[in-house]
């Protein structure tokens, strides 16, 4: 165990290295540049007409340097933790993800907060409940938030009640802990259209698991002892039937990230989702990077302590 | 120039800020900014909150009437008609200039009495066409000139669901020296039915006098989703004559500097900005820093110059005509589309709003503005 989590360890800053090469090439792929927008957007100038400009405003973003120079420069002042400035607000870039990042934090703890319980609580309901009314129900609701994109739930949930009651979540956003009331009205719903759709997959999976694990011989032999159902269920069923689960709980952190990009947007919420579209249509490149690489980090993280959590559910899992 | 250093991007800076932190360093930071208006900044984020409070020190006493405003912004128009239709905003800036649809949609909710429109001066978001004027095939005016007779504007206002008007070399909102819809809509390429007909006829022959060859167009590009639709009318239109162009698409930002670049032969894409006739020099003039598709004619040139010399409207006005008649008549540097037609809403009890001159939809004459029997104030 210990070697295989230092092992993990040690690969962490190549993943790393490998993820902020990636992030960097690949926002650089993207056509145009910050130069181009700024010289045919703001100036209104033809951006060849006036190629003393265009090199002042290569030499300032740092653009005029080969790329691998820049990357070099990037990935050193990252290592000396100097994040580097937005281009398109001129704010500390960590300023900036610190602002925006409790709103994101938030939001992931609540959708994982709802998710969980719903996705195996529904799975679990149907499993036991194989093939009577309920069983049908929940799968045709899991059915259902499956096939609806969560960008249009997310519009329905702000139409619905407008149209029905005149209500709208409150707004312009209010942080926790100025008016934790407000904030937690604002974050609950999101995090609920968040968390729908990824607590569909997850029921849908531990729908199936259950049934498997409820069909193998120790579940027969604990039922016939006598033991009652709910212990069953939770202390031997659950249990064996978690480490595929899991893996899809650690996989909802990268999905809660990706849908926060819409949610945050639809609800009004400023967060890290709603910075990097506003980011990327700006070419706003060091934030984008930098966004990229915190992200990709965080994930490769959690994909490690997922990997660790396994022995904890199944003691046969050793990492040889 | 009063039109423009009135603009309300344009900030004035301390001469001692500039030269203790350079140019650069203050370049869009509002905070090193002297404001003159009745608002001042009180914090900002960008594409999120923008927080104003009066400025004590405004040079009209008794004005502003508010204390401050507060502004959230937000792309999503279900979630903006929301916060609008639920009472939480005052004011509601449409959507990208404002679809009539969605007009519709938040009156039909909140009832006709309780949505003032407010109709914005059409001065930004040129819809047009530019030709690159050094690229076969038009190089030749009568090319262009045909594309401008096959042209539908009508059809184009469709595509456009409402949100622009026909719009000329100058934008209507330029009221003393533009040509109204009205009026544009008697001229060559403007026009519809039984008339639309003779213009098809007249682009036709002038298509096959200048021996265009129907394999040799490149294709139009087009920015990659608000563009596209506009392209395609387009693209039929030209078929209607016997021009065959394809649409490439390409993302926004691959476009615009592509467009700044010349790098193009036709090319699809909004431009904003005009207050004043001499927005004309810049698109037109053979050393505009706009004229992308390096038109150039010294006829035009001289009246451009000329344009930007003369004082006065009366004098002023003829100039710009003529530049005008010959601009549609003769070269079509550019093809003339349409203006956007940006509209704000807002409540009843929200009073001394109104419309500026400025560039932008979003104008704020919030310096003279008040609430009036608004519930609760």
């Amino acid at each position: 165990m210990r070697t295989y989590v230092i092992r993990r360890l040690l690969l962490l800053p190549v993943t790393v290295l490998l993820l902020s090469v990636f992030s960097f090439g690949l926002v650089r792929l993207v056509p145009g540049s910050v130069v181009d927008a700024r010289l045919s957007n703001t100036m209104g100038a033809s951006a060849s007409a006036d190629p003393e400009q265009r090199a002042a405003l290569e030499a300032h973003f740092g653009l005029d340097r080969p790329v691998h120079v820049q990357y070099v420069n990037w990935v050193g002042q990252v290592l000396t933790g100097d994040f580097g400035t937005s281009w398109l607000t001129r704010e500390s870039i960590m300023d900036t993800f610190a602002r925006r990042m409790p709103v994101t934090a938030q939001l992931l703890f609540l959708t994982l907060l709802l998710y969980i319980p719903i996705g195996i609580g529904t799975g679990i309901w149907s499993a036991v409940r194989r093939n009577r009314p309920d069983d049908y129900g929940i799968r045709f609701v899991t059915v259902l938030f499956l096939a609806i994109p969560n960008f249009w739930l997310a519009t329905l949930v702000v139409l619905i009640p407008l149209v029905l009651w005149r209500y709208a979540l409150p707004a312009p956003y209010e942080q926790l802990w100025v008016s934790p009331g407000t904030n937690l009205i604002q974050m609950i719903v999101p995090a609920a259209v968040a968390a729908l759709s990824g607590a569909a997959v997850l029921g849908r999976l531990a729908r199936s698991e259950m049934l498997e694990v409820l069909r193998q011989d120790y579940v027969r032999t604990a039922q016939a002892k006598g033991v009652s159902g709910r212990i069953v269920v939770m202390r031997h069923a659950l249990r064996n039937a978690m480490i595929p689960l899991i893996t899809l709980i650690g996989l909802v952190f990268a999905d809660g990230v990706a849908g926060s990009v819409i949610v945050e947007q639809i609800f009004g919420l400023p967060g890290m989702g709603r910075l990097l579209v506003q980011s990327i249509f700006a070419n706003d490149l060091p934030v984008v990077q930098l966004w990229m690489l915190f992200f990709g980090t965080a994930f490769v993280l959690i994909n490690l302590a997922v990997d660790l959590s396994y022995a904890v559910f199944d003691p046969r899992v050793r990492f040889q | 120039m009063i039109t423009a250093v009135g603009e309300i991007q344009m900030l004035m800076i301390a001469r001692d800020v500039v030269e203790a932190f350079g140019d650069d360093a203050i370049a869009g930071d509002a905070a090193a900014a002297i404001g003159t208006g009745g608002m001042q900044m009180v914090s900002r984020e960008a594409d999120v909150e923008t927080v104003l409070e009066r400025n004590p020190n405004y040079f009209r006493d008794g004005l502003p009437y508010f204390d401050g405003l507060r502004g959230n912004w937000n792309f999503d128009g279900a979630y903006r008609a929301a916060q609008y239709v639920a009472g939480d905003a005052d004011m509601l800036f449409f959507p990208w200039l404002g679809f009539p649809a969605e007009n519709e949609a938040v009156r039909g909710q909140v009832g006709e009495e309780n949505l003032v429109e407010v109709p914005m001066n059409a001065t930004w978001n040129w819809v047009a066409v530019h030709f690159h004027t050094k690229v076969e095939p038009y190089t030749d005016p009568r090319v262009r000139t045909a594309l401008h007779l096959a042209t539908d504007r009508e059809q184009l206002l469709v595509t456009t669901q409402g949100v622009t008007e026909i719009g000329g070399p100058i934008s209507h909102a330029i009221g003393a020296y533009a040509w109204t819809p009205d009026e544009l809509r008697q001229l060559p390429g403007y026009r519809s039915g039984a008339q639309r007909e003779e213009d098809l006829a007249e682009g036709r022959r002038l298509l096959d006098a200048s021996g265009y060859d129907p394999a040799s167009a490149p294709p139009m590009t087009a920015a990659a989703g608000y563009g596209t639709p506009y392209a395609e009318v387009m693209q039929q239109n030209f078929a209607e004559i016997g021009f065959e162009v394809a649409v490439q698409e390409q993302p926004d930002s691959e476009n615009n500097p592509k467009r700044a670049a010349g790098e193009f032969t036709l090319t699809y894409q909004g431009l904003g900005g005009a207050f004043d006739p001499d927005i004309l020099y810049g698109l037109s003039h053979s050393g505009g820093g706009r004229n992308f598709g390096e038109f150039s004619d010294p006829e035009i040139d001289a009246l451009l110059e000329q344009g930007r010399s003369t004082l006065g409207l009366e004098n002023r006005r003829p100039i710009y005509d003529e530049i005008q008649t010959k601009l549609l008549d003769r070269h079509n540097p550019q093809l003339y589309c349409s203006w956007g037609r940006p509209v704000v809403g807002h409540r009843p009890w929200l009073k001394g709003y109104g419309p500026t001159n400025m560039q932008t939809a979003a104008t704020y004459r919030w310096y003279r503005s008040w609430f009036e029997g608004k519930p609760g104030v």
